[in-house]
């Protein structure tokens, strides 16, 4: 193997692992529109929160996917009376929400899951769109 | 005013009772005449046993018992009632209930969980362990259940003297042995090519993509170590591994170690070609640090931290990324391997142990390296670097400092490098000529910090003990970069840290040395011979490196046992965060071998404390080039390997 091979090989696999960060980085996804299943990763509030904090999406039905990525939480949306229970870390659970109004609606996360719970929350902006 | 005091004392008491008892109260619950009912409070990170009723007779244990260790006679049935205070937990019993994926426990705050009835009908010590995480310290999170009476423990202890004695006999009759592996048809061409350069590079680029991908999963992904690559990757499995390959392999770790690639390969201004010229100061390393005191106090140092370090991914890879950092510094300052040799921690301890290594590079005939004038192995040629770690293999007689870079078998033009099988007699001799021989205090510390924190961990992260609540300034939380302040303590978590790190330092640099130096004074006083106590206390401390390597194994082996499922986990989950890159699904903490896991530590112990008492012996026999003295002077350090063992065995199953 020649000296130059080796040192593109280095640095391509070095690269290429240091990619690999814009696959994690969710919050670009914040307030994004979403016609297809919402998907709301928990992370307790001390470890930051929901993720995405802000999800917009359309009067009518959707399917929701909560998956708890750190320790076991729920997800509850009291205005349409929707609580997910308890759903263990890394299970992700799916249901589905209807939203028969436009609003801006209020989750968080319905399990103690540490001092700060009641500071988990997160806003479902429901749009009407024609 | 002191009778207030004293009513208000009395009052919080009867509070804490009351609120113990609130929960406890039989009548709220379905009762069962046939058996025994164990209430117990689930927290964060740990058990606490709040009462056990049987019949009509309860027991409430009082708030500030620490008690989270039950006692249980065989054949007893037993009920638990299972309440948490914090989080939502899961309670599992190793062995005793069907696997969490079956049938899972869980508590709800708020709800009392209640398991079905278990018989208890298998002697020994089981483990209750939380299967759901529940954040940082979840991997270390345990309560001991022992059924009684424990014949294990009885049997393990009782193994030690007999497995003693016999080791000092193998150390009279055992015949040294070593096999030139090169030689061999198969194997020999195998290894042979596993030396060449690119091999080499092969193994130092896989392990280099896998630790830049540690660190940005450290600093990126899921802020829970245990849902973590970093941290699964790094703290199971490579830390078992390493522990493993030690005795198989030597260094072979260090081989293809990815920590020093950027800093060698920026001083040598390639990767693969040779050059004569380095980019680098090229000044000479000190040489009051050129000895093992910086990896055995930087050993010290990680374990002072090491509850942060295997728990929170961000600790993890900053640690990696300062490692990275301060290998460039020093190739810039000297172009060899001066890092490895006198900083890196983990080379340090490699080192040590690797000198209760079956696997060792040496040249065939030393009289043919005396002969050749060039030096090639030292000078370097077209071939190969002269050696980075600064060694004269055709004098080198042991493996403290051989990183196994293979640059001799390159370099050298007569092909009397080779690598080598040693049976474990001629381990142990090569070691006691070493030990012999010794004059500084480096080594022996590295073996005393090794070897007593071998113990501690054991203790600490697998038994019921609150320990590492200190250690782990009492934080909750993981952390990754975006959470990076939840490791800020307060200062009553600080001044628990600062317990923490006196308990730690205290036991390794001079507690246990203490108790060793006591021995060597026995042991000289005993043998009635005029050698200097401090000679006898320096030699005999290298019986500790096949001992401790044992007892690192044992430990490694528990790990890697009880998380198995959770490096599948982080390897179709690297970030921890919901993804299945290869379809096998998240699975809970399912332990391998769950009834049997402790006991297979158990025979790494004897091993261990095999190999350690014939190393005593062969040191005491070269230091009295007698054989009643040498079992004059060995036998008060072997009392202290057999007592060592038995805390171990104590630890483990007790």
């Amino acid at each position: 193997m020649g000296e130059k091979l080796a040192i593109f090989i280095t640095l391509l696999g070095v690269s290429l692992t240091l990619s690999s960060v814009f696959l994690v980085d969710s919050k670009i996804f914040d307030g994004k529109f979403y016609n297809g299943a919402i998907v709301i990763r928990g992370y307790i509030a001390e470890h930051g929160g929901f993720e995405p904090k802000i999800v917009r999406v359309s009067v009518g039905c959707h399917e929701i996917v909560f998956i708890p990525l750190d320790i076991s939480q729920g997800l509850a949306i009291d205005a349409i009376n929707f609580d997910t229970g308890v759903v263990l870390p890394g299970e992700a659970k799916r249901f589905e929400i209807c939203f028969n109004e436009s609003g801006v609606y209020t989750f968080r996360n319905s399990v103690p899951s540490g001092p700060m719970t009641p500071f988990q929350i997160g806003y479902l902006v429901v749009e009407d769109v024609p | 005013m002191n009778l207030l005091r004293l009513l208000m004392f009395l009052l919080l008491i009867q509070g804490a009772s009351a609120q113990i008892s609130s929960w406890v109260d039989p009548s709220g619950y379905e009762s069962y005449e046939d058996a025994k009912i164990v209430y117990v409070t689930v927290f964060q990170f740990g058990y606490h046993v709040d009462a056990v009723q049987k019949n009509n007779i309860q027991i409430i244990y009082p708030s500030d018992s620490t008690s989270s260790t039950i006692h249980i006679p065989q054949g007893e049935r037993v009920v638990f009632r299972v309440k948490t205070i914090d989080v939502t937990h899961a309670f599992y019993i190793f062995h005793y209930m069907p696997y969490p994926e079956e049938k899972l426990v869980l508590a709800y705050p708020g709800v009392v969980a209640e398991t079905e009835k278990i018989v208890f009908d298998t002697v020994g010590k089981f483990k209750i362990r939380d299967p759901i995480v529940c954040d940082a310290l979840n991997p270390f999170d345990y309560a001991d259940i022992i059924v009684e009476p424990n014949l294990p423990l009885f049997i393990s202890i009782a193994l030690t003297i007999p497995i003693s004695a016999l080791a000092v006999v193998f150390a009279r009759m055992g015949k040294e042995r070593e096999i030139d592996l090169l030689k061999l048809p198969l194997v020999g061409r195998l290894l042979k090519s596993l030396t060449s350069r690119i091999s080499v590079f092969s193994l130092q680029w896989v392990n280099l993509v896998i630790f830049m991908f540690i660190i940005i999963t450290g600093f990126f992904g899921n802020p829970n170590g245990g849902e973590n690559f970093s941290i699964i990757v790094v703290w199971v499995l490579w830390f078992a591994l390493v522990e493993y390959s030690i005795f198989f392999s030597a260094r072979a770790w260090c081989t293809m170690c990815p920590m020093p690639l950027f800093g060698e390969w920026i001083a040598r201004r390639g990767i693969l070609k040779i050059n004569r010229k380095f980019f680098s100061l090229n000044r000479p390393w000190p040489k009051s640090f050129d000895n093992m005191w910086g990896p055995a106090i930087g050993f010290l140092i990680l374990s002072l931290f090491i509850v942060w370090i295997v728990t929170r991914p961000v600790v993890t890879a900053i640690l990696f990324l300062a490692l990275i950092l301060i290998a460039i510094f020093c190739h810039l300052y000297n172009p060899l391997r001066y890092f490895c040799r006198s900083l890196c921690p983990a080379s340090g301890y490699i080192g040590y142990h690797s000198n209760a290594s079956i696997f060792t590079v040496g040249v065939k005939d030393p009289k043919i390296c005396l002969r050749h004038r060039h030096k090639d192995c030292i000078n370097g040629n077209k071939n190969g670097y002269g050696c980075p770690w600064t060694l004269y293999p055709g004098m080198k007689s042991e493996n403290t400092y051989c990183g196994q870079c293979f640059e001799c078998t390159r370099s050298c033009p007569v092909g009397n490098v080779t690598l080598k099988l040693r049976n474990i007699t001629k381990v142990l001799s090569d070691l006691s000529r070493k030990a012999v021989k010794a004059n500084g205090y480096d080594e022996a510390w590295m073996g005393f910090i090794r070897f007593s924190l071998a113990i501690f961990y054991e203790l600490v992260f697998f038994s019921a003990w609150g320990l590492k609540y200190w250690g782990d300034m009492h934080r909750n939380y993981g952390a990754n970069l975006f959470s990076i302040g939840t490791l800020m303590p307060s200062p009553t978590d600080l001044a628990d840290w600062f317990k923490w790190a006196l308990l730690v330092s205290a036991i390794s640099l001079f507690v246990f040395p203490a108790i060793f130096y006591f021995g060597a004074y026995v042991a000289k006083r005993l043998s009635g011979l005029k050698i200097p106590t401090s000679k006898v206390f320096l030699a005999m401390s290298y019986s500790l490196a096949p001992f401790g390597l044992f007892i690192w194994m044992s430990f490694a082996l528990s790990l890697i046992l009880v998380n198995w499922t959770k490096i599948l986990n982080v390897l179709t989950d690297p970030f921890g965060l919901g993804w299945d890159l290869f379809g096998t699904g998240k699975r809970l903490l399912k332990p391998f071998l769950p009834a049997e896991l402790l006991y297979l530590q158990i025979p790494f112990i004897l091993v261990g404390l095999f190999l350690g008492v014939s190393a005593t012996y062969l040191i005491a026999k070269q230091l009295t080039k007698s054989e009643r003295d040498a079992l004059k002077l060995s036998f008060p350090v072997s009392c202290i390997h057999l007592l060592s063992s038995i805390v171990a065995i104590w630890v483990v199953v007790g």
